[in-house]
């Protein structure tokens, strides 16, 4: 009979490695950083436009860095442009609302992009949402397979696929706040009275041929309640505030 | 050979304890019969409304996890406490303005956020919006309300989210005073 004999101390480094990987995976941001980030820079690049006493402020938000700022994750990159949209009724006794089909971005190539309720909504599941769950899934299989290996590459295969699985793990938790805090930050459709305000996130999705440079102009349009005609406002982008 | 054995033996059971999970689950309804919500006398609403709530409107479509979220029977209990007087409808072919009604009041739910999240919590976020609707197609009133709750169970974490959303959306229909306009 074939006497094979292991020493312990070679698997120390894997189990080391095991314990360092498990560590670096844990760290992921938290919902109250990623919401902690929304309060005040991105207010302040507006572009302003009064008409009949409503005035509403826009500010597009098309530079990568400032999205991973505030979603913590570069929403651009998968298509979806985040519009941070305030609007203030001065008037003395017009009331206005904004219905969730007034706004549009006008683009060279397509013409009107309308808005999209919710981007990443439970039901629009989207694609790096899936991949994350699927990665999630993969590495399960992955940590199986180690059982059929060589008893010598068991362990650190094992290390490896823990390691995956915990990198999925957070990318996935990373997806649902990312998803918790655009539902959040959504501008809702409500009636604006005198002397109120309302502002929030309105979300586009580019398709897969268009680019941030062909934005020419985004549109919205205020409804008055009781004559029921509305208001445009048009903003070119890269208009000076 | 025992380490070998022991260190075979944790790898296989790592791997069977990981494959067990599943993320699907049987479709179910989770319908929210009574909002637990109070009226009191003085603070129902002197209007006479009719409320439409087809299904499409208010309830959910189905979500990754199967759940579809019914709020027809809360809605008919919330607008029954809260107005004078509530018909129900399901179409729209009555000349309702004509005997007296001041609103067709429609909910939808816009949005819902339900996700078993990754640290054990059932996170649930729902966005109603209640139009009112005058003579004529026009519009008297809208506005649209955020529930937004966690809990150990979807049901649980549900009615959570929507009693907080009729919390709120009673609040902000009676500071409206739509009816006073």
């Amino acid at each position: 009979m074939m006497n094979i004999s292991f020493d312990h101390k070679m698997y120390m480094p894997y189990l080391l490695s095991m314990v360092i990987l498990l560590l670096f995976g844990c760290t992921t941001p938290t919902r109250n950083e990623l919401a902690n980030v929304c309060t005040s820079e991105f207010i302040q690049n507006r572009k302003t436009k009064e008409i009949a006493g409503l005035k509403v402020a826009i500010d597009p938000m098309l530079e990568p860095q400032r999205v991973l700022a505030l979603f913590g994750t570069d929403l651009l990159a998968e298509g979806i442009v985040p519009i941070h949209i305030a609007v203030q009724n001065n008037s003395k006794d017009t009331i206005y609302f904004l219905p969730s089909s007034s706004f549009y971005l006008i683009s060279r190539e397509r013409g009107y992009i309308p808005r999209r309720i919710n981007p990443f909504s439970s039901n629009l599941e989207d694609e790096s949402f899936r991949q994350s769950r699927r990665s999630l899934q993969d590495t399960k299989v992955y940590l199986v397979g180690t059982f059929f290996v060589s008893p010598l590459f068991a362990s650190p295969i094992a290390g490896h696929g823990i390691y995956l699985q915990r990198e999925a793990h957070n990318k996935l938790k990373k997806a649902q706040l990312v998803n918790l805090l655009i539902s959040e930050l959504e501008l809702q459709e409500n009636t604006i009275l005198p002397n109120h305000s309302h502002f929030g996130m309105v979300y586009f999705k580019l398709g897969f041929s268009d680019s941030l440079e062909d934005i020419l102009m985004i549109r919205c349009s205020a409804r008055i309640l009781k004559e029921s005609s509305t208001i445009d406002f048009d903003f070119q982008v890269g208009e000076q505030k | 050979m025992r380490n070998v054995c022991v260190l075979m033996l944790i790898s296989s059971l790592l791997g069977c304890v990981q494959v067990k999970t599943n993320y699907f689950t049987e479709p179910s309804v989770i319908t929210i019969d009574d909002p637990n919500i109070v009226v009191a006398p003085e603070q129902v609403v002197p209007a006479r409304i009719v409320l439409y709530i087809p299904e499409r409107n208010c309830s959910s479509g189905p979500n990754r996890y199967g759940l579809i979220i019914d709020m027809r029977k809360s809605l008919k209990e919330l607008f029954g406490r809260l107005f004078k007087e509530t018909v129900i409808v399901e179409s729209l072919d009555g000349k309702y303005f004509e005997k007296g009604f001041q609103s067709i009041v429609v909910p939808e739910i816009v949005s819902v956020f339900h996700e078993n999240m990754l640290d054990k919590r059932i996170e649930t976020l729902i966005n109603v919006k209640y139009t009112f609707h005058g003579p004529n197609e026009s519009i008297i009133w809208v506005a649209t309300y955020r529930g937004q709750a966690s809990g150990k169970t979807d049901e649980e974490s549900i009615r959570r989210a929507v009693d907080l959303q009729f919390g709120e959306a009673m609040k902000g229909i009676l500071e409206s005073h739509w009816w006073d306009q």
